[in-house]
């Protein structure tokens, strides 16, 4: 991809060797620690910087390394829009994911209207499908004496959980695994057929529940008002693209750093083991160390950032995973503390787009855990084999393969 | 200035002096109570800032708006005098508040 060129206002000072594609541990790594990897930013150099060259499509971003700078340019909406255009390209028609690519005020009418569908009331009622998916998974594998968590486990399972709350039996279960695989790990051609391939389905979805109504999800947005009338098929197909990006790879992501850690780290296992309670802890502190998305906004109006001119059309990118180790946030952000107190992380991100499925996010983590500990003995990383992680737009891990005797 | 009593379950009390015009939530997060999250910054995104108005105060608050009532179906154990901390605004009128902390934010 070939890079775009500096914008004329950015200060030379501030351009930085840095790309969340190329730095050192971005691209695929064997037993990498990408988070890790990009921890350097708070020990040298300056705290907002210019990045060329630090997107999928070439583009440089301002990258605001601080959890408190982050904050103050996730608060501001009026001037870093979370509009971008993410699908123009896969489908040659826009359709803005709904609500994350509108900017308030329009967009507190479209979390009003979905929080409901995601609350701790709700996620309770998911909870007894979930769990017995989770086992159902790791039951199939146990006897084995090893499994492969991203294939075996956490894609099945989320993608499981996902249908579950769309309302969509599971006979389509693989399908949806195929497409999900190809969107998330595929390569660019295999990424947008996917995302058309789930744009399609959806819209099949919405064209049968039209035909057939019923009390699930589309049945709920077909329903829907807001502002006074009903919701159009483009926004219908836009929160329900948005929930199918937003909601897989991520928790899918989570369960395989997280069981990777637990494997290598033989001792904080142990303590999960032995203490139940640790794991709701645990959970956040494995959110914040290995946090994997970026929010990246589009400067609307130029801005003074402390003395640095950001120009209107900038992109700016606030790392999830830096801020999460920022020192001036997190005593001894390095370390993993299973039992972290006060651990304010921004793994959901910050302001009105602050990440609306987290409820039933933390408690696929929690129920993922609960129930591999519970059903499978110590378990290690196979001698042999090693954990592929890798940057990018989201962070991510593949090949942990693990081992344990029956 | 008005001094917000924050009551955990356990009733023990934390008293945060905050300054007029701040919410309750950003004067507790500044002050780096342990009960009240703010996620979201204040933007009504995420309900962690929930607390319980004790019910000698909840006359002394403007009402919730829809948005809010909305988005108080988000926190955990909500009740009829549940409000969301970031949507308190300070006053002197309102020195001496308390404000009950729910058992958890998530």
């Amino acid at each position: 991809m070939q890079p775009h060129a500096i914008p004329d206002h950015v200060p030379p000072g501030l351009v930085r060797d840095f790309s969340y594609f190329r730095s050192p541990g971005m691209a695929p790594t064997p037993n990498g620690n990408p988070q890790a990897a990009l921890s350097f930013v708070h020990y040298s150099g300056p705290p907002v910087f210019f990045a060329p060259a630090n997107t999928y499509d070439g583009r440089g971003t301002w990258v605001i390394t601080r959890a408190d700078d982050q904050r103050r340019i996730l608060q501001n909406p009026e001037t870093f829009s979370s509009y971008r255009g993410i699908f123009k390209a896969a489908l040659g028609e826009d359709l803005p994911m709904v609500p994350l690519e509108v900017d308030p005020p329009d967009h507190q009418a479209y979390r009003a209207l979905l929080n409901p569908l995601l609350s701790p009331k709700r996620v309770d009622a998911m909870e007894a499908g979930a769990r017995e998916r989770a086992v159902r998974l790791i039951e199939g594998f146990k006897e084995k004496g090893s499994c492969e968590v991203m294939n075996d486990f956490a894609f099945p399972f989320a993608v499981g959980v996902f249908l579950q709350f769309l309302g969509v039996s599971d006979d389509r279960r693989d399908e949806f695994l195929g497409w999900a695989d190809d969107q998330f790990h595929g390569t660019l051609e295999k990424r947008l057929a996917a995302m058309r391939t789930v744009v399609d389905f959806m819209r099949g979805l919405l064209e049968q529940r039209k035909r057939e109504p019923a009390d699930d999800f589309v049945g709920f947005l077909l329903q829907a008002r807001i502002k006074d009338r009903p919701l159009t098929d483009k926004e219908i197909l836009g929160i329900a693209v948005l929930l199918f990006e937003a909601g897989l790879d991520t928790v899918a992501a989570a369960l395989g750093f997280d069981l990777c850690h637990l494997a290598k780290h033989g001792q904080d296992q142990q303590r999960l083991r032995e203490d139940r309670d640790l794991i709701k802890p645990a959970v956040e502190e494995f959110f914040r160390a290995y946090s994997t998305v970026q929010m990246l906004r589009t400067a609307v109006k130029d801005y003074d950032f402390d003395g640095i001119l950001i120009k209107a059309g900038d992109l700016v990118s606030c790392p999830t995973m830096i801020a999460n180790r920022d020192p001036a946030e997190f005593p001894d952000p390095e370390r993993i503390d299973l039992a972290r107190d006060n651990n304010r992380h921004t793994a959901f991100a910050y302001g009105p787009h602050r990440c609306l499925g987290s409820h039933l996010a933390r408690r696929e983590l929690i129920i993922g855990l609960e129930e591999f500990l519970a059903r499978i003995p110590h378990f290690r990383i196979k001698p042999g084999t090693a954990p592929l992680t890798y940057g990018g737009h989201v962070f991510g891990i593949e090949n942990v393969v693990l081992d344990w005797e029956g | 200035m008005a001094k917000v009593h924050f009551v955990a379950p356990d009733g023990t009390r934390e008293t945060v002096e905050i300054p007029d015009g701040w919410s309750a939530m950003a004067g507790a997060v500044a002050d780096g109570l342990d009960g009240i999250l703010g996620d979201c910054g204040g933007a009504m995104a995420c309900a962690t800032c929930h607390v319980y108005v004790d019910p000698a105060w909840v006359g002394a608050l403007p009402p919730p708006t829809d948005t809010e009532l909305a988005m108080l179906e988000m926190a955990i154990d909500p009740r009829a005098e549940s409000r969301l901390s970031c949507q308190i605004r300070v006053q002197p009128a309102l020195d001496g508040l308390v404000l009950g902390l729910p058992a958890r934010q998530f």
